[in-house]
């Protein structure tokens, strides 16, 4: 399984190629391809700025759902306070983030919604020492009658 | 006896000069040497000569890692400088006539880019008076429905600084995520290509 390191921002080009050529080898077309680069891209990007850095994992991966690409963002930072809120575009953990911040901060608190959207699956799990963000993309979206309760999107 | 003390006085003399001269070379004084006399061929003579080698050499492993720490220093220094320079070329803004500004947008669009994105734009309308800017997007097929939104958004507050602004070279799936969202395009011009746009605002311009 590739891990990619995240260290700063010009570690994101590399995990959007390396994003692109792992959903090559996993048979996406090329706008999930890019769609999928834009996953990676987000995910790492959240690692740098809230997680201090951390690890990206791409993987090829198999369920009872088909086959799909798994992206785990590995981090050290704290848990999400308040996910949902975190999760609605234009917001984090505190809720809506006003203009000042946006433009200090980089980001306008869309990079999670923007992950819910080009991917099937969302999770957040925590780990000894900060958390990990996992995302799936199927090649055929599942069905909704075999979804998980919940987690799926 | 007598001579046997002059003797002991004589080694302790040598030790307390060799302890001296490793005292300097423990602060750093690399050119210090013990004296040695050539014809002496005791074993202290040829322990100082010991040590003198040794001192030389490790002043000369001192010289190496110092010129290595500068190289190093040097190669980071690049490496800062080349980071500057994709920054500022992952968002280049380009003036291409006059008060005709251009951005080109190439590469994978994330919120992260386009807020960037946006704030830099706004600077430059601003700083250069610039009376259209003109966004071009041939670079990006696919965008996060967000990011869509975010670019009209970027489009209408150049409008509210006074300036036109253009969208040209957007690709059909992105159009359609554009309607799809229901994002109103009022206030934004939209041109197939950066060469129509361009053309549009240069003939105008020379009326």
């Amino acid at each position: 399984m590739p891990r990619y390191p995240l260290r700063d921002r010009l570690d994101l080009f590399q995990v959007q190629r390396a994003a692109k050529r792992v959903a090559a080898e996993v048979g996406f077309g090329h706008h999930a391809r890019e769609e999928l680069a834009i996953v990676a891209s987000e995910l790492s990007s959240n690692a740098l700025k809230y997680g201090k850095g951390g690890v990206l994992e791409l993987s090829d991966m198999e369920d009872e759902h088909g086959r799909g690409m798994m992206l785990i963002a590995h981090d050290s930072g704290p848990p999400f306070r308040n996910l949902d809120m975190a999760l609605k575009d234009g917001c984090d953990d505190d809720g809506p983030i006003d203009p000042a911040t946006i433009l200090k901060r980089g980001g306008m608190g869309a990079g999670l919604g923007a992950i819910i959207r080009l991917t099937h699956f969302f999770r957040v799990e925590s780990e000894p020492h900060g958390k990990r963000v996992i995302a799936i993309r199927y090649l055929r979206r599942p069905s909704t009658r075999s979804r998980r309760p919940s987690r799926f999107r | 006896m007598n001579s046997d003390q002059t003797q002991d006085d004589q080694l302790l003399e040598s030790v307390a000069d060799a302890l001296l001269v490793l005292t300097n070379v423990g602060l750093g004084d690399y050119d210090t040497r013990l004296k040695v006399d050539p014809d002496d061929s005791g074993a202290l003579a040829s322990l100082f000569s010991g040590i003198n080698e040794m001192i030389a050499s490790l002043g000369a492993e001192q010289e190496k890692s110092r010129a290595y720490q500068r190289e190093l220093e040097e190669k980071l220094d690049t490496i800062e400088k080349q980071r500057a320079a994709i920054r500022d070329l992952s968002t280049p803004i380009l003036e291409v006539w006059d008060g005709v500004l251009c951005l080109p947008v190439v590469g994978v669009m994330d919120t992260a880019r386009s807020t960037e994105m946006t704030a830099s734009l706004l600077k430059a309308v601003t700083e250069k008076g610039s009376h259209a800017t003109i966004i071009d997007i041939t670079g990006i097929d696919v965008m996060d429905t967000r990011t869509v939104d975010h670019f009209i958004r970027m489009a209408r507050s150049v409008r509210l600084l006074g300036a036109e602004c253009a969208l040209t070279g957007m690709r059909p799936y992105i159009a359609q995520t554009v309607v799809q969202m229901g994002i109103d395009l009022a206030n934004v011009v939209t041109y197939r290509s950066l060469r129509e746009a361009l053309q549009q605002y240069v003939t105008r311009r020379q009326l």
